[in-house]
């Protein structure tokens, strides 16, 4: 399964607001704080756990100008970046919902 | 950890006590040792902050062990503090002290090297009022506090950002500290509080006062004097990153960011590009 096809969330071990468009996001752990853009801050907001990588870039394709191939090159690099420092994770199946 | 302890609790007073209790940032403690000259040294360095107040957050004991128990950093090697957290028990060591404060009996207990002891009590006081900062839901924060018009107005940024140099231009306001100052939030303001944890302070009186907070100034030393406006986000960042924080503390770092957050609600962040004298007071002056 490639990793477009699999669901994102946000790890347990962080912390964030988003600020003006703007999510900064502490790692209380490792006391880092790092801050998006308003870009990512849209894949931040959305990565619930409820939708797969693929839906999260249509979204993006068709709220941004810019070309979707771009979009989704750019989105993916930041889920892997975000995923290598732990900030996101992904699953297979979808994150209950804790609104039931 | 718990072997730990015991050798620390193993330390026991073998002549009479001495106490002296000192208050930051609505933080008090009271300090106790039987060795005179580390007294000697509390009461002098925190003359400004003693306190006859009975209402004590915490009691610590201090005690003077040989320098065969620890070894002191050389000249080539980089001083270090650490920090460890179990439930109730914050464990601090670093190469020249090693205790623990425990929250739930408000009580903590050090060792210092005997070789420059009244650092090594400083350098463990930082460490532990940035903790019982946060369990206070206060921060103490890397920055330098200076009052005028009778409002605080907060400088802060890394080490070399230029705290101490815009302390020395500012000889004719209330300086509350050029290093570490206490932000807490009092009557649903933000003031800044001085504490004695300076770098500099040369012929510059400190002054033992809070004051509410007018601004918050990243400092850039530059070549002109201009102020610009932070983004939220980037001012919750910046204003993170001036706050001592320790790995694994999770709540604490939490806390931390909270406090950060309402901050930046309230009070303005700027990024302060200064030259060398006094003329950015000018600048915020006109701003303010």
């Amino acid at each position: 399964m490639t990793i477009v096809k699999k669901y994102v969330s946000k790890s347990s071990s962080t912390a964030s607001r988003i600020i003006e468009d703007e999510a900064v996001i502490v790692l209380p752990n490792i006391s880092k704080v790092t801050t998006l853009n308003k870009v990512a801050t849209r894949i931040w907001d959305m990565a619930d756990g409820s939708k797969k990588i693929f839906e999260i870039i249509n979204e993006l394709q068709q709220e941004y100008d810019a070309e979707p191939a771009q979009i989704k090159n750019d989105s993916i690099d930041f889920i892997n970046k975000m995923l290598t420092e732990n900030m996101l994770i992904i699953s297979d199946q979808p994150l209950e919902s804790t609104n039931d | 950890m718990k072997k730990i302890i015991e050798f620390i609790n193993s330390f026991q007073f073998e002549s009479t006590e001495l106490t002296v209790s000192i208050e930051i940032g609505e933080i008090l403690i009271q300090l106790s040792t039987d060795n005179e000259i580390i007294a000697e040294f509390v009461k002098n360095r925190y003359r400004q902050f003693l306190s006859i107040s009975n209402f004590l957050d915490y009691r610590i004991e201090i005690f003077i062990a040989p320098a065969l128990y620890f070894k002191s950093p050389d000249a080539n090697k980089e001083f270090f503090n650490k920090q460890k957290f179990s439930k109730d028990t914050n464990f601090i060591y670093s190469n020249g002290y090693i205790g623990y404060l425990n929250k739930k009996i408000k009580a903590g207990k050090v060792i210092v090297n005997d070789d420059i002891p009244d650092t090594w009590v400083e350098h463990f006081l930082r460490f532990a009022f940035s903790w019982m900062a946060l369990e206070d839901d206060c921060l103490f924060f890397h920055g330098a506090g200076i009052v005028n018009n009778n409002s605080g107005y907060v400088f802060f940024g890394p080490s070399n950002a230029g705290k101490t140099t815009v302390t020395e231009f500012s000889a004719n306001y209330s300086i509350l500290g050029d290093d570490m100052v206490m932000l807490r939030k009092s009557n649903g303001k933000f003031h800044v509080y001085a504490t004695p944890f300076n770098i500099n302070m040369g012929n510059i009186k400190l002054t033992n006062t809070k004051k509410r907070i007018k601004g918050f100034y990243r400092l850039r030393q530059d070549r002109s004097n201009y102020l610009k406006r932070m983004k939220n986000s980037k001012a919750v960042a910046e204003l993170m990153s001036c706050v001592p924080l320790s790995n694994n503390n999770f709540n604490g770092n939490l806390k931390a960011f909270s406090v950060c957050s309402e901050i930046v609600d309230k009070i303005p962040c700027y990024d302060l590009h200064f030259t060398r004298d006094d003329s950015f007071w000018r600048l915020i002056n006109d701003h303010s």
